[in-house]
């Protein structure tokens, strides 16, 4: 897309000065890749929190009966697991890579509101702390599951107002940082920098940011709601008070649906730079893939209630969310093609990075197109609430999201420390996170087709080999990220030094910086052709 | 897209000034932005909360 000839150091810059030493650095920063470190960073502390809470839950489901835990300890493992995994792994790993990114690829010396953008991290490690130490009060955690379905999730004891004051702590911190991104790419990109000619990334959280804005307000009030039927006296979703509990499924899926494409689109913008590069071609299709990030954005403000065909709805609304859903199919279905026909005919390298963007092209259609069996309303009241629901999510949470963070990690890691990671190291992580998450979901499919229900800590027997072979999978894809984890140190502290282009068919503004960036960077705009 | 290469490494104050003074009135345009932005988010929450009290 772009040819940039390399740009200079800014370092020199008399107005320039370097960090701030010790805590007060990271406390008071107001950098963009201050602030970006400290997002991945929190969030692959909560991938492992969260990891070592799924790992809990795969031993216990290794054999039927209870071995572990007791089951009510479960439920909360499930519940907690999803919500650290959501609110705090994928999605601030995601606003991690837009704080490193979007001013560099726009030629911005910072994000809009530095300030704010400080506030956003620091709100975050509270509110984890918070949900976290929720395990440790009098009735444990909540364990309703993520989606806080009342009355159930009323049941939850003194943890109650701690998860939902968590929960609007993560809110605020989102929204706060969808705005600053709005902010940032809307005013600050470098003179020439035309919305059509923004990399795909930017263009992608752009897309997201609006997402966030318009539906973390509506989880926040669905949360205050379920707040003031505990303990003010409302009956929003009482029914004995005149309330309906099925409004809060449409509340909350009216936020948990478009919540699902915020941590899809970002990963989409990975994956269209990290295909080109490798591939030696521009993005095949560049406008189209604007278009379809778009058109998927605004499908899923209208497909919410494919989450509860079976709650009873009208025979016209089944029909419409059905074919909504149905819909999405098509604009993905341009990306993958984008991403297939930028490949064809390309002078393909098969780094770690391009690595983990192939599996994800492959696997995240595995995960739209169970997607699209479970969009089909008659068939979706077989697999409704089984763990082919689970399988599914899965395959798009994991090696679509997670898997697209670990390519751009690795395809940004040297840019960002200096240092080349170890690319046979990288290799043998992307293999056994392959076999090991293919191992761990792809039986899971099975189990829900012959009816195994999700969110229950023990199962018939029928149900044991499948599960076993799971487990195994989950081990060997959790404890393979121990080696990400190395992989990771071992680059920030040290490695073959990167060139400032580092990857031969890298094009866009980041890459005309040196590696690593200094400080501040683009003080003095480039001008864009 | 291309992109000139601009020497900033030692900029002339007056082109230093002229950065400076651009990033000042970007971030003024983009607090306008976010304020707007916060509005609407705030709208969304409380208008939201209004309306199923209005059920």
């Amino acid at each position: 897309m772009s040819t940039a000839s390399p740009a200079l150091d800014h370092d020199h810059d008399h107005e320039h000065h370097g960090p701030a030493r010790g805590l007060k650095r990271w406390l008071l920063t107001t950098n963009h890749k201050d602030i970006g470190t400290l997002y991945l960073l929190f969030s692959l502390a909560m991938f492992f929190v969260g990891g070592a809470m799924a790992l809990v839950i795969r031993a216990e489901l290794f054999q039927p009966g209870m071995q572990i835990v007791d089951p009510h300890f479960f439920n909360q493992m499930t519940t907690m697991h999803a919500l650290i995994m959501v609110f705090g792994a994928v999605m601030p790993a995601f606003v991690g890579l837009a704080n490193w990114l979007i001013p560099m690829m726009i030629g911005a010396p910072d994000m809009a509101l530095p300030r704010m953008n400080n506030w956003s991290f620091w709100i975050l490690p509270f509110a984890f702390t918070l949900l976290l130490s929720t395990l440790f009060i009098p009735g444990g955690g909540p364990a309703g599951g993520w989606t806080l379905y009342p009355p159930l999730v009323l049941q939850t004891g003194q943890a109650f107002p701690f998860v939902i004051l968590a929960i609007h702590m993560m809110g605020v911190s989102s929204i706060m940082g969808a705005i600053n991104v709005i902010a940032t790419i809307l005013n600050m990109r470098a003179p020439g920098m035309t919305l059509m000619k923004m990399p795909l990334f930017v263009w992608t959280w752009l897309i997201t940011a609006f997402l966030l804005i318009a539906v973390m307000p509506v989880l926040a009030g669905a949360v205050t709601m379920l707040l003031t039927d505990k303990y003010f006296g409302t009956s929003f979703f009482n029914a004995a008070g005149g309330g309906d509990p099925v409004l809060f499924q449409h509340i909350f899926w009216f936020f948990g649906h478009p919540e699902v494409y915020i941590m899809i689109l970002p990963a989409f913008g990975i994956i269209s730079h990290i295909i080109p590069t490798f591939a030696r071609k521009p993005l095949f299709g560049y406008a189209s893939m604007v278009y379809a990030t778009a058109s998927i954005a605004f499908l899923s403000f209208i497909v919410w209630a494919h989450h509860m065909f079976t709650v009873g709805m009208p025979l016209a609304g089944i029909l419409f969310f059905m074919y909504a859903t149905m819909l999405i199919a098509v604009p993905t279905g341009v990306k993958v093609f984008n991403w297939v026909a930028t490949m064809w005919r390309g002078s393909m390298t098969f780094e770690t990075p391009m690595l983990f963007a192939i599996a994800f092209v492959i696997l995240f259609t595995i995960g739209g197109f169970s997607g699209l069996m479970l969009s089909i309303a008659p068939a979706d009241f077989q697999y409704h609430d089984t763990y082919f629901v689970v399988a599914h999510f899965h395959y798009v949470l994991v090696p679509g999201s997670v898997f697209s963070l670990m390519a751009a990690a690795y395809y940004w890691l040297p840019k960002w420390t200096g240092h080349m990671y170890n690319e046979t190291l990288g290799k043998v992580h992307f293999w056994l996170s392959v076999i090991g998450v293919n191992i761990l979901f792809f039986p899971q499919h099975f189990l829900g087709l012959a009816g195994m229900p999700r969110r229950i800590p023990d199962y018939a027997l029928q149900f044991t080999q499948f599960n076993m072979i799971s487990t195994v999978g989950a081990f060997i894809f959790g404890l393979s990220q121990l080696l990400f984890l190395y992989i990771v140190i071992q680059t920030i502290r040290g490695g073959a030094k990167a060139t400032d282009q580092v990857w031969d068919g890298a094009k866009g503004l980041e890459w005309t910086l040196s590696s690593p960036p200094p400080y501040h960077t683009f003080t003095t705009a480039p001008e864009v052709k | 897209m291309a992109v000139k290469m601009v020497d900033s490494s030692t900029p002339p104050e007056d082109e230093a000034g002229a950065a400076r003074e651009r990033v000042a009135r970007l971030r003024r345009a983009a607090r306008r932005t976010a304020l707007a932005l916060a509005v609407l988010a705030g709208a969304f929450y409380f208008g939201f909360i209004l309306s199923m009290m209005g059920r």
